[in-house]
């Protein structure tokens, strides 16, 4: 028994959602730092 | 809010970061190529070094999430809120890829990808209880009401963390309960507790950041309602 597939998926799918949130949350984190210094986003 | 404070909790942060890079780097080399194959179940028990460390996370973030919750209603320190806040996240980022490793798991060891099981099912309802929490801040605008019912929305929550853990023992399950290191091969221990201690770090490291995230919205918000006040 093989399943070499699912193995694969599952580590896919972590690194995916906790990567996919690392690159959110530092986007989030970017528009929150322009917008506590009182700029407006894309400023 | 105290600078120190938040300087240390950003330094933390930081060095927790850096070093999960290598640590799971070396634990994925270990899982997947240093440890042998399961002698029942074969190359896809290797979903273990991602499984069981995402529970490992999410308990950590979790318990943060429980121990700021009390501390907030306790001392009312923006700051534990702020903690609060990001120990849920963060717990509901490794509670969704805790509950995705398993299905994937599952489907190929027990044939289905999903079964009302005690284990998987006080798992989701801890899921959905955490979500529920996100989703009561987004809905609240006063932010002492939001910090308040969060708190306790969160402390209601972590009730779920020990009766998952013990779903296994209190009832028939077809999710194996807790097993001992003495039971497999040693290199399996070690990889496992590699994962476990990188997963740990990075939980730490996106709640650090998150932290961050939520002490700066609390500064624009107050901004603007009180025009002039900055984040000294």
């Amino acid at each position: 028994m093989d399943n070499g597939g699912f193995v694969m998926a599952a580590y896919g799918v972590t690194a995916a959602l906790v990567g996919l949130y690392a690159w959110r949350l530092a986007r989030r984190l970017g528009h929150a730092r322009m917008a506590a210094n009182g700029k407006p986003r894309g400023a | 809010m105290q600078r120190s404070e938040w300087f240390g909790i950003k330094s933390l942060g930081l060095v927790a970061g850096v070093v999960a890079v290598p640590v799971v780097a070396i634990g994925l080399y270990l899982g997947l190529v240093w440890a042998p194959p399961d002698a029942m179940m074969g190359n896809v028990q290797r979903v273990m070094y991602v499984h069981f460390p995402s529970w490992i996370a999410t308990a950590l973030a979790y318990v943060t999430a429980f121990v700021c919750s009390l501390l907030y209603l306790a001392r009312r320190r923006e700051t534990y809120d702020y903690l609060a806040q990001a120990g849920v996240e963060v717990g509901v980022l490794f509670n969704t890829t805790g509950l995705i490793t398993g299905s994937i798991w599952g489907r190929p060891t027990w044939g289905v990808w999903w079964t009302w099981d005690p284990r998987l099912t006080t798992t989701a309802i801890m899921l959905i209880i955490f979500v529920g929490y996100l989703l009561v801040r987004a809905f609240l605008e006063d932010p002492d009401a939001r910090a308040r019912v969060g708190a306790l929305v969160a402390i209601m929550g972590f009730i779920t963390l020990p009766i998952v853990y013990f779903s296994v023992q209190w009832w028939r399950t077809l999710h194996q309960p807790q097993s001992s290191p003495n039971t497999v091969d040693p290199r399996m221990v070690v990889a496992l507790r590699v994962m476990m201690v990188g997963f740990s770090l990075t939980a730490a490291y996106l709640m650090s950041r998150r932290y961050e995230l939520a002490r700066l919205e609390a500064t624009a918000e107050r901004l603007e309602l009180e025009p002039g006040v900055s984040d000294g």
